[in-house]
């Protein structure tokens, strides 16, 4: 293993994956870590410590180590990071300080969030290190061929952030982010349930009901379903249920800001890059684009294609792989090397 | 190779010193040995002490009262013996209960139960003990804790850990508390009731209240005082307790349907003669109900500082009900219907505690589902 080794990641804010080349996609599981406070050694990582969010006892401290996109608990970050490139075989720390790695991050982040992403490759020994919009990367890994001198517009609705891109010639033309996206949705989903039901529920069960009620189809079929959450005036457990209906009319003001976003971007964008916007449309990325209806609802009110992408959930991850390949030079093409 | 042993052992005779020595490097060798297996797990409950001991299973599963000679401070008797004794002494002989009300009243008297207990299932040689759980109630304070710790190091024995009993008497039931899922387990013991939301096989929070089996009892003894203007035992009052209890649903009936009373034997206040009165379940009913107010309003505040996604659990795991106040008939009712969740009772009352201190001996690792 003389050669260097490519690691390509994409640390989001609700899922972390990694991608080591000639082993593909290794990791691929939510962005959360559980701790023993007394020991500080990690009791799950992944899947398992997402379920246990909101279900621990005063012994384990669960940490999600990234928030609306950028680092927020680096020695979370590292200990997950870790965790990760433990489970591959045969991988040494001195295969790691050769390795060149790429990590993806939201668009619009600050010169001291990138640094921070640099910092944390630097402490798992890997000095090689160059940070890419996700994007970008998104697109990549969709299998769009952003080298030609073609505007293509990305929307990424990821976890944290939603980033909204013009690419064309193989680098960003002008990016625009919010942090708001997933978590979002789910922090409103839980205020809107306490609101008119007084029950409070948890992290979890408002990420479900996102994922199975979330519908933004104009004549959606109503869909009923009950969830458990705690009576804020009596205290004890109590069932609520909830519709279709009323968690797209939650979820929809955080997409109509995500529109406003893409007619800001459109509206910076070059005449000539517009054009071609018009006749091939917007790509949808990020794990918010697998919400039931949302091709439509964006397609109607901006008034272009709009299509998602095959593999939301891990095409970031998967563009990594050609980002290794040219480093991000534009004038490198790695799809045909 | 015989005939030379035999010589050795001859001059050793002779030399009686060097064969004392022998003998004890062979006692010594022997405890080693015998110390590497036991474990030991204890439920200090308030009214019931339980012993297990591993591969023996449980040996020991009576109250826990000491029965104690005044003059000398020699132990007379502890468990089912001493029970006995509770009311019906001469005043050269102090009954204790050291457990009383959930609290540690008296660590040196702990101490001797245990040693009494250990010593009667034939296990005075402390020093083949080689690890000890104890089992405790829910809000016994740090410096309780420490004591008992202490008192197992006074033992002898090192490894002397502590637990709640809440958590032993879910494991003890069956519950799989190791997953990330929540469980509310009830268990009205002797002293306390009990209030514990379980998640990944560590108590998340818990509460407990000086309302149980004793003070049921008591209030029974108040109540037939003021009504019947008889004074009766703690003893009889259990035991009417026992026949006549029952929360919501049917009053408790014999077999033709007819319902069931009782005849308590005690003294005229008035009078001061002996004398009988015959109680019915209903009086006692509103007795117990009065009891479980307090229980209604600690297991409501217990539901309500539960986070919320363990809360929504609940309503698929129900609440576990154990110990003794658990065999209340329509306890389970009562519960259910204030909570608006499943409850279940707890297959093995009395020895889930002891069921899961089992458990826990067996187990290496602490509070993790999945190690890593």
């Amino acid at each position: 293993m003389n050669e260097k080794l490519g690691l390509g990641i994409d640390l989001g804010t609700a899922n972390l994956l990694v991608f080591l080349e000639r082993k593909g996609i290794i990791f691929n599981e939510p962005s959360v870590i559980a701790f023993d406070r007394e020991s500080g050694r990690i009791v799950a990582a992944g899947e398992d410590a997402h379920k246990m969010l909101g279900k621990v006892h005063s012994k384990i401290a669960v940490v999600k180590p990234l928030r609306n996109g950028v680092i927020s608990d680096m020695r979370a970050a590292k200990a997950l990071l870790t965790y990760v490139l433990g489970k591959v075989e045969n991988l040494t720390e001195k295969n790691l300080s050769k390795t060149t790695c790429v990590i993806c991050c939201p668009s619009e982040v600050t010169k001291i969030e990138r640094d921070v992403m640099i910092d944390l490759a630097a402490k798992m020994n890997i000095m090689d290190v160059f940070i890419e919009e996700e994007i970008k990367s998104g697109a990549l890994g969709a299998g769009v061929d952003i080298f030609k001198s073609k505007g293509i517009l990305v929307v990424d609705i990821g976890g944290g952030t939603t980033d909204v891109g013009v690419l064309s010639f193989g680098d960003i033309v002008l990016s625009r982010t919010i942090r708001k996206a997933g978590s979002f949705m789910d922090d409103e989903i839980s205020k809107y349930v306490k609101k008119t039901q007084s029950v409070e529920i948890g992290e979890l069960t408002s990420e479900r009901i996102k994922i199975e009620l979330g519908d933004l189809h104009d004549h959606a079929k109503v869909v009923t379903n009950k969830y458990a959450g705690r009576d804020m005036v009596k205290g004890i457990p109590k069932w609520v249920t909830l519709t279709t209906s009323e968690i797209s009319s939650v979820i929809t003001p955080v997409f109509d800001e995500i529109i406003k976003l893409i007619s800001a971007v459109l509206k910076d964008t070059p005449p000539e890059l517009s054009a071609d916007i018009y006749q091939h449309g917007i790509l949808l990325t990020g794990g918010c684009s697998l919400i039931r209806g949302i091709e439509q609802y964006i397609e109607k009110r901006i008034q272009v294609p709009v299509k998602v992408v095959h593999n939301p959930l891990t095409c970031v991850a998967e563009g990594t792989k050609y980002l290794l390949k040219n480093r991000g030079d534009y004038l490198v093409n790695p799809l045909q090397l | 190779m015989k005939s030379n042993f035999r010589a050795n052992t001859l001059t050793n005779v002779k030399q009686g010193k060097f064969y004392s020595q022998l003998g004890k490097s062979f006692d010594k060798e022997k405890t080693m040995k015998e110390k590497t297996n036991l474990s030991v797990g204890v439920d200090l409950g308030t009214s019931n002490l339980l012993i297990y001991v591993e591969g023996q299973g449980t040996l020991f599963n009576e109250p826990s009262i000491i029965a104690i000679d005044k003059a000398t401070g020699n132990v007379v008797s502890v468990g089912n013996e001493a029970a006995k004794l509770v009311g019906k002494t001469h005043d050269k002989i102090e009954v204790v209960r050291p457990l009383q009300g959930g609290v540690i009243s008296d660590i040196q008297l702990i101490k001797e139960i245990l040693l009494f207990t250990l010593d009667k299932i034939f296990l005075s040689n402390l020093d083949s003990i080689s690890k000890m759980l104890i089992c405790i109630p829910s809000e016994i304070t740090n410096t309780e804790k420490e004591a008992i710790v202490e008192l197992g190091h006074s033992l002898g024995i090192q490894n002397t850990e502590i637990e709640e009993e809440i958590k032993a008497a879910a494991l003890g039931s069956g519950v799989d508390i190791f997953a990330p899922r929540g469980h509310m387990v009830i268990d009205s013991g002797g002293g306390t009731t009990d209030f514990g939301i379980l998640s990944l096989g560590e108590v998340v929070l818990s509460k407990s209240i000086k309302i149980a089996g004793d003070f049921f009892d008591r209030q029974i003894i108040d109540h037939v005082k003021t009504v019947h203007k008889l004074e009766i035992g703690n003893q009889t009052a259990e035991k009417i307790k026992i026949t006549l209890a029952s929360l919501t649903g049917p009053y408790p009936a014999d077999d033709d349907g007819n319902l069931l009373e009782y005849e308590a034997m005690g003294r005229d206040l008035v009078s001061g003669l002996p004398r009988r009165a015959v109680l019915g379940t209903e009086e006692i009913r509103n007795v117990l109900l009065q009891c479980f107010d307090p229980i209604k309003s600690v297991l409501l505040t217990t539901l309500e500082e539960t986070p919320p996604e363990l809360a929504g659990d609940l309503v698929d795991t129900g609440i576990l009900l154990t110990g003794g106040g658990s065999q209340i008939p329509g306890i389970r009712e009562y519960i259910a219907e204030l909570a608006q969740v499943p409850v279940y009772l707890s297959e093995v009352p009395l020895t889930a505690v002891i069921d899961g201190c089992k458990k826990m001996l067996k187990m290496t690792s602490r509070h993790f589902y999945s190690e890593v």
